[in-house]
Formats: C-alpha cells, sequence, structure tokens
C-alpha cells in the first residue's frame, strides 16, 4: 500500500499506526520499526488516563507483546492496533 | 480448653461454670457414664506406684519400638493387624492402645512405659478399676499443668527457689526465665535439673520466708540434679485468691511487673501451654534457635538489597496460617525482575549521558523527558484535541524510567503487614514450635519441599514462538507444599499492599499474558475476576490438561465476539489494511485454535458482568454452554456471536485455504448441567475449573462452590509457581520465603 517503509528486520524507518478503542476514537502514534510496543501500549495508557497494563493490544487478531516491536510483527504504515478494556465478572 | 483450665477448681475436682450454675463434678460416676466402666477392682495407682518403675526395664522387645526404644501406638497396632494369634501379647497390646488413646490419651505417638505394669498380668487386667485410672490420669494431666514445676536445676542462673514459686507456677514465667531455663536444659541435656518438691513446701513454708532466695537451705536440695528421677508433684493444695494477693505483694517488684503482665496473657497461653503440656513431664522448649545465618543468599541482589533492622529472634507456631510469620527471616522480598531490555535501556542512557557512547543507538537513547531527533517532547498531550496522522504521538523518546515489575519489599514493610495481620499478638508473648511429638498421633508429616518437586506433566507449548525451551521441566502439578502455598500468598499480600508494587507483574506467560498483584489478589479477596487473571491461569493450566483441548484466552473471544457485532466487514479493512490480512488472520485462527485439538474452551465474558465457558466440541459438532450461575436464555446471545464469527473465520479459511472445515453456524448450542456458585464473584473461578475438568461430556472432578474456595490459595500459588511464569524472580523470591517457613517450622 502506501507504505513509508517496510519496517522489517528492526530497521529504525519510522510510520504511523493508530490505536483504535473500543469507542472507536483512533490515536494516531509515530513509532520506529525498531521501538518495543510497550512504548506506544503506555503511552496510550496514559493518553486514554488509565495505567498502564490497563489494555489489551490486539493487532491483526494477535495479542501485541510489550517487548515486540512493529519490524517483527510486519506493521506497516497505517495499520490498526486493537485496544480492548479489560473484562470482568463474576 | 482454656475456659475449662480456668474454670477448674482443684480442690474438689470441679469446673465451676457460671457463679449461679453450682460446679460441674468430674468424678467416678461420670467416668462411669461416659465410657461405661465401673469404678470397682484393683486400684491401678497402686499398681503402677509398685511395678512402674521397675517394669519399664523388663518390657519384652516385642512391644519397643526398634528405632526409639518406645511403645509406639501406632507400631502396636501395625502389631494387632499382623497378629493372627490371639494370645497374652495381643491382649496387651489392644489394652496398650486402649490406654494410650481412650483412658489415658496421650499428645504423644508412644504409650509411658509404666503402663506396661498395668498389662503384664493378663489376668489380672480385667480386674483393675480402669475408671479410676482414666479419672485420675485425666485430673493428673490438669493438676500437672496447673502445679507442676519446670525443672530447675539447684545451682546456677536459674537455681530452684522454691520461696519464689507462687501458684500457678507455669504461668508465672516470663521471658527471660524460660530462655535462661531453655539454654539450661540445651547445654546439661533434658531432665538433668529436675528437682524433687517435696510436700513440705507448703503454703505455709511459702509464706513464712522471706522473699531472699536461699536455695541451699530449701530442704529437697538433697535431690542431685544430675541423678534425681522425674518426679512429679501431685496437685498441691491449691491457694485461694487472697494468699495470691498477699504473696504478690511480698514479691520483688519486678517480679510483681512480670506476673501482672503474664496474667494478663494467660488466656492465650494456657490454650497453646496445654496442648504442649498435657499429660507431658516437664516442658520442651525450642532451642533459642541460633542466630539466623541464613540470610546470605540475598545478599546477591545487591542492588536492590535493604537492610531492615534485625528484628528480634521469635519463636513460632505451627499453625498454618501463622507459619508465614518470622519477621526476621523474611528481611526482604525483591521482585526485580531481570529486564534486560531496561537494564540495557538504563545503561545506554548512562553512557549517553556520559557522552561516551557514540553508537547508533544514542539518538533514541537520550534521558527521558528531553527531545528527540525530531525536537518533540515525548509524552506531549496531543491527543487532547484528538491526533491525527499529521500530528500523532512521537513515541520513539518516551522512555518509562519505570520498570514494570520491580519489587522491594524490606523487612520493614513485611513486619508491618506482620503484625497487621497478626493484630492478637501481644507484645513479648513467647512463640514456640511446638515439637512433633506433642502433636496428636494421627498428625500426617508434612511433606518437604523436595519430595514435593516432583514432575508429573507435559508440557504443551503450542503458542509459543519464542521461549519454549523455558518450559523444558515442566512442574504444572497442583502438588505444591503448605509451605510454597504459604510463601506464595505472603509474596502476594506483600506486593499488593504496597502502592508500590501492586501493579507490578508477578505472571508473565511467553505469550504475553501478564497479571499484576492486584488483579491476581481478587482471587484471594473474593471480587470479580478481570481476564488477564483467567488467561494467566490458562497459560498455567496449558501445562496440565490433556492434548484434547485448546484453551482460548479470555481475549481472543471477545474479540470475536466485537468483531461478529460490529459486522462482517469491520471498519479497519476499508483502510490501509489489506483485507488479505484480514483473511489471513481468521485463517490463522482457525488453523491455530479452532482446529487443532477436539475441542475449544472459551471463557466468554457476558456484558462484562458475568464468565461463563463455551465449549466447541468437534467431534459431537455442537457448542456447549457451561454456566456456574444463569440458564442459557441470558448468555445465548453473546454465544452465538461467538459462534457466527467462528463460522465467518471457516469459512474464510476455506476459501482461502480451499479446506474443507465444518459450518459451524448451524451448531446447535447446547446448556450442560454444571454445579452452580452460591455467591456473586466466583464464576470466573468456576470458569477456570471447567477448562481444567471438563471433559465434553463430564466433569472429571467434583466441583463445588466449597471447592472452589478452598482453592483459591491453591491457585493464585499454582500460577505464580507455574514453569509457564517466565518471572523467575518472582519464584525465586516465594521459594525462598518457603525455604524460612520451613526453617522455621
Amino acid at each position: 500500500m502506501s507504505g513509508v517503509t517496510s519496517g522489517g528486520g528492526g530497521g529504525d524507518g519510522r510510520m504511523n499506526v493508530k490505536v483504535k478503542g473500543q469507542d472507536g476514537e483512533e490515536v494516531f502514534f509515530r513509532v520506529k520499526g525498531s521501538t518495543r510496543l510497550k512504548k506506544l501500549m503506555n503511552a496510550y495508557c496514559d493518553h486514554k488516563s488509565m495505567r498502564a497494563n490497563s489494555f489489551v493490544f490486539l493487532f491483526d487478531g494477535h495479542r501485541i507483546n510489550g517487548e515486540q516491536t512493529p519490524g517483527e510483527l510486519e506493521m506497516e504504515e497505517g495499520d490498526t492496533i486493537a485496544a480492548m478494556l479489560p473484562q470482568t465478572g463474576g | 480448653m482454656t475456659f475449662m483450665l480456668d474454670v477448674f477448681d482443684p480442690a474438689t475436682s470441679t469446673f465451676e461454670i457460671g457463679e449461679n450454675n453450682g460446679a460441674v463434678s468430674l468424678g467416678f460416676v461420670d467416668v462411669e457414664c461416659l465410657l461405661g466402666l465401673v469404678n470397682e477392682g484393683f486400684s491401678a495407682g497402686e499398681i503402677l506406684t509398685e511395678e512402674g518403675e521397675d517394669v519399664k526395664h523388663r518390657i519384652p522387645p516385642q512391644f519397643l519400638s526398634k528405632s526409639t526404644g518406645n511403645i509406639v501406638i501406632d507400631e502396636l497396632i501395625d502389631d494387632i493387624i499382623k497378629s493372627k494369634l490371639a494370645d497374652d501379647d495381643f491382649l496387651r497390646r489392644v489394652v496398650l492402645v486402649l490406654i494410650g488413646t481412650v483412658l489415658a490419651p496421650m499428645a504423644t505417638k508412644i504409650v509411658p512405659p509404666k503402663f506396661y505394669a498395668l498389662v503384664e498380668d493378663v489376668e489380672r487386667m480385667s480386674k483393675i478399676n480402669w475408671n479410676a485410672f482414666t479419672l485420675r490420669v485425666l485430673l493428673d494431666s490438669i493438676r500437672l499443668y496447673l502445679y507442676w514445676e519446670k525443672c530447675q536445676p539447684l545451682e546456677g542462673d536459674c537455681a530452684f527457689n522454691p520461696k519464689l514459686s507462687m501458684r500457678p507456677l507455669m504461668r508465672n514465667w516470663n521471658e527471660a526465665a524460660a530462655t535462661r531455663r531453655d539454654n539450661f536444659d540445651y547445654e546439661n541435656g533434658r531432665g538433668r535439673g529436675n528437682v524433687k518438691i517435696d510436700e513440705n513446701i507448703t503454703e505455709e513454708y511459702r509464706l513464712m520466708e522471706p522473699v531472699v532466695p536461699d536455695p541451699v537451705a530449701a530442704p529437697q536440695n538433697n535431690a542431685k540434679p544430675a541423678s534425681a528421677v522425674p518426679r512429679k508433684k501431685q496437685a498441691p493444695k491449691p491457694i485461694d485468691n487472697g494468699q495470691t494477693e498477699i504473696l504478690i505483694n511480698r514479691l520483688t517488684g519486678y517480679l510483681d511487673a512480670q506476673v501482672q503482665k503474664m496474667l494478663a496473657t494467660i488466656p492465650a497461653l494456657c490454650a497453646q501451654r496445654t496442648l504442649e503440656m498435657f499429660n507431658k513431664e516437664g516442658v520442651t522448649y525450642k532451642p533459642a534457635a541460633a542466630a539466623v545465618s541464613g540470610n546470605m543468599e540475598d545478599q546477591e541482589d545487591v542492588n536492590s538489597f535493604r537492610n531492615g533492622p534485625r528484628d528480634k529472634k521469635e519463636f513460632m507456631y505451627k499453625e498454618e496460617s501463622d507459619s508465614a510469620r518470622g519477621g526476621d527471616s523474611i528481611r526482604m522480598i525483591d521482585m526485580n525482575q531481570a529486564d534486560e531490555f531496561d537494564k540495557l535501556d538504563k545503561k545506554f542512557k548512562e553512557a549517553a549521558k556520559n557522552g561516551t557512547a557514540k553508537n547508533a543507538n544514542d539518538a533514541m537513547r537520550t534521558p527521558a523527558k528531553g527531545s528527540g531527533l525530531n525536537g518533540t517532547p515525548a509524552e506531549k498531550p496531543f491527543g487532547d484535541v484528538g491526533s491525527t496522522p499529521d500530528n500523532p504521538f512521537i513515541i520513539e523518546n518516551a522512555d518509562p524510567l519505570t520498570s514494570d515489575s520491580e519489587i522491594d519489599l524490606d523487612a520493614v514493610t513485611i513486619s508491618k503487614f506482620m503484625s497487621k495481620s497478626n493484630e492478637d499478638e501481644l507484645a513479648g508473648k513467647r512463640k514456640r514450635t511446638i515439637p512433633k511429638k506433642f502433636q496428636s498421633p494421627y498428625a500426617l508429616d508434612r511433606r518437604t519441599k523436595r519430595q514435593v518437586r516432583g514432575s508429573s506433566s507435559k508440557a504443551l507449548n503450542f503458542d509459543d514462538k519464542s521461549g519454549a525451551d523455558k518450559n523444558a521441566k515442566p512442574d504444572a502439578s497442583s502438588d505444591l507444599s503448605p509451605e510454597l502455598v504459604d510463601a506464595a500468598i505472603v509474596f502476594l499480600e506483600l506486593a499488593s499492599r504496597s502502592e508500590q508494587h501492586k501493579k507490578k507483574n508477578v505472571y508473565r506467560s511467553v505469550r504475553g499474558d501478564e497479571v499484576n498483584a492486584e488483579r491476581l489478589r481478587v482471587v484471594l479477596d473474593e471480587k470479580w475476576l478481570s481476564d488477564d487473571v483467567i488467561d494467566g491461569y490458562i497459560g498455567h493450566l496449558n501445562l496440565r490438561v490433556g492434548d484434547d483441548r485448546f484453551l482460548c484466552p479470555a481475549w481472543r473471544s471477545k474479540y470475536l465476539v466485537d468483531r461478529a457485532n460490529a459486522g462482517d466487514k469491520p471498519k479497519e479493512s476499508s483502510k490501509n489494511i489489506d483485507s488479505a490480512m484480514v483473511r489471513s488472520g481468521a485463517v490463522g485462527r482457525v488453523v491455530t485454535e479452532y482446529t487443532v485439538r477436539d475441542k475449544v474452551y472459551f471463557p466468554l465474558n457476558i456484558g462484562n458482568t458475568h464468565w461463563t465457558t463455551v465449549v466447541m466440541h468437534i467431534p459431537k459438532q455442537e457448542f456447549q454452554v457451561l454456566d456456574s450461575l444463569y440458564p442459557l436464555e441470558f448468555t445465548l446471545e453473546t454465544v452465538e456471536a461467538l459462534r457466527r464469527q467462528i463460522a465467518e473465520d471457516m469459512q474464510v479459511a476455506n476459501e482461502v485455504t480451499s479446506g474443507n472445515h465444518p459450518d459451524v453456524s448451524n451448531w446447535p448450542i447446547l446448556e450442560y448441567d454444571m454445579p452452580q456458585q452460591h455467591d456473586g464473584n466466583s464464576c470466573g473461578l468456576f470458569v477456570i475449573e471447567c477448562m481444567e475438568h471438563w471433559d465434553g461430556d463430564r466433569m472429571t472432578a467434583e466441583i463445588s462452590q466449597i471447592k472452589i474456595n478452598a482453592r483459591r490459595r491453591r491457585v493464585v500459588a499454582e500460577m505464580m509457581l507455574s514453569p509457564s511464569n517466565t518471572l523467575e524472580i518472582v519464584k525465586q523470591k516465594i521459594r525462598s520465603i518457603a525455604s524460612r517457613i520451613n526453617k522455621k517450622t
């Protein structure tokens, strides 16, 4: 697509990705392909005024581990990460 | 027990319960009513007096334990069972067991050797007055507790001075005296310091004498410590309260204060001491434990080690709930997770600050809050007005200084916690370990940690992209020792109570499921369970359940339901994401999740208020719903959404891979009976149990609310100690707590 970079193999190319919450709001982030996604997650939690680890982040239906990088997940420009609030129940 | 002792009047052998109820007697008639033994026959007491001492040396070897030389009840029972002849020895054994367990019950596993005198003559056995025997033993036991003077040497620091001894003697000990006696016993051997207390130490004698210690003048110094045979004094006359008051007034101020203090704590002490003392000759103390030297292991963590104040040495009860105590031993819990990346990060940062590192990483390793290459402050909240692609968050320089999984708990924290949870414990009160021999003969020996550490399960690392090797030695058995469970609970409590640590992870699986202390604690607190706990436990269960099932994480079921409810074409496909990617995601789920096993278990959240289990049973072609609270109507809509999305995924997979996956959209949704919860919070735990024990047709283990509640502690411990937990530091800390608990008990 309009991929500015393919970001594979831990390259440093930047890309814009968005995190989409359950309320439909999209928040954009510019990340390097080699940045650990933990930073993105924390930034998103901050933005949402939630504490860290409050959300489950899914990319392409797979849960994202904070230690992974966009490069490893083969993210591309404009990709969407889904953020899900924790579920609870009794 | 304490109450019974308090109301016991030794003079009349009655229990005075209440002021107006009169006294409840304990006499021959009562024994006859209770045991059906007639009060007639030879006096057992006389037989014991005449033959008791001699007979100890001529007990035939078949009655004695080879290892200890005592008459051991358990071995007698074994012999009785094995014995094929109803000979005299058989009779003797039966009666000895009877004595040891019913007539003269002891808190030990042995029958006192002197009682062999009673059974030596088989003919006479049936003629002995067992009624009187039982009564006497029981009453003596109580009196023994009330009056028994601890063995004391005649010389040295803690020499015996009858003039200072008041009724009831045991109660008057202070910490210092008890410690001195302990030390004496350890130096000289137990029983060496016994003194004979003659009947001539009367109230009058004691009242008469001034408080000046004068052991030499004491008439009983003829009984030399080394040679004296332990003899107990039987029931001296009780002193009434008035006399006690007079005595107290005469004592030194120090002793007076001590007595008052001890009297205040009598009720609690009575119960404990009774357990230890009942029917025993003398008292055994644990050694005043040698100075703790076992803290060396902590020294490894130099960075995180904080020296808390060295607490005072303490004795401990062996009670399960208390076994986690011991402020001195658990000096620190450090959950300083070995996060190499973070460490690297910090190193780089240091280097960058010093201007020595000029490598390519410098740019992005500048200190937090500093400007990155593009000069945008790291965490400036563009999002206030909603960020756009032109104005995105730049997060590459957002360098979180806080490691999310570092827990340092020092001794202060721990002792605070300990004292909080043990408010009933007063300062200066003695804690003792109850020696094994004082425990019930039927008490099971605890298994040691080493015995428990057997491995017994298989590894099923199907979803692990990396780190599968870490699970090379799976030990997912639920068979944790009580110490480990205790230690895990202590660890979790400490972590979750601290503001600093409660958000730090105590569990992380290779798949990335993380659970922090606060969330895991809800299992103990009987609150609603969140999905990360369920997912974390699934990570542990994966090691344990058979390979007939795939356990889907909770976020997955939510993802599926959300997608189903959002419509077939999710929004994201309209933008940049190639629809092929969406499709490949579906194919991936079908291939790696839905169809790898016969059954797929989904923990399904209903309206963010309830958890239920849905099983996709492929051979039976049905969806099974196991709900611990609600009927199917309540959950049907959500389950249908789940089914719809699975069917959708299957369809996509069939299109893409030309596979032949079944169309599940028509599979029936069936409700299966399962045990119901009786509270409003344990449905998550029922889900966990279902995932483990539901085999598609029935439960393979009994599930109930009671069992669920009883398992809460264990669930928490299993999870943190699971081989699937990659936070080794957590496990280390728990084990080190457990080893101290072991040491203490």
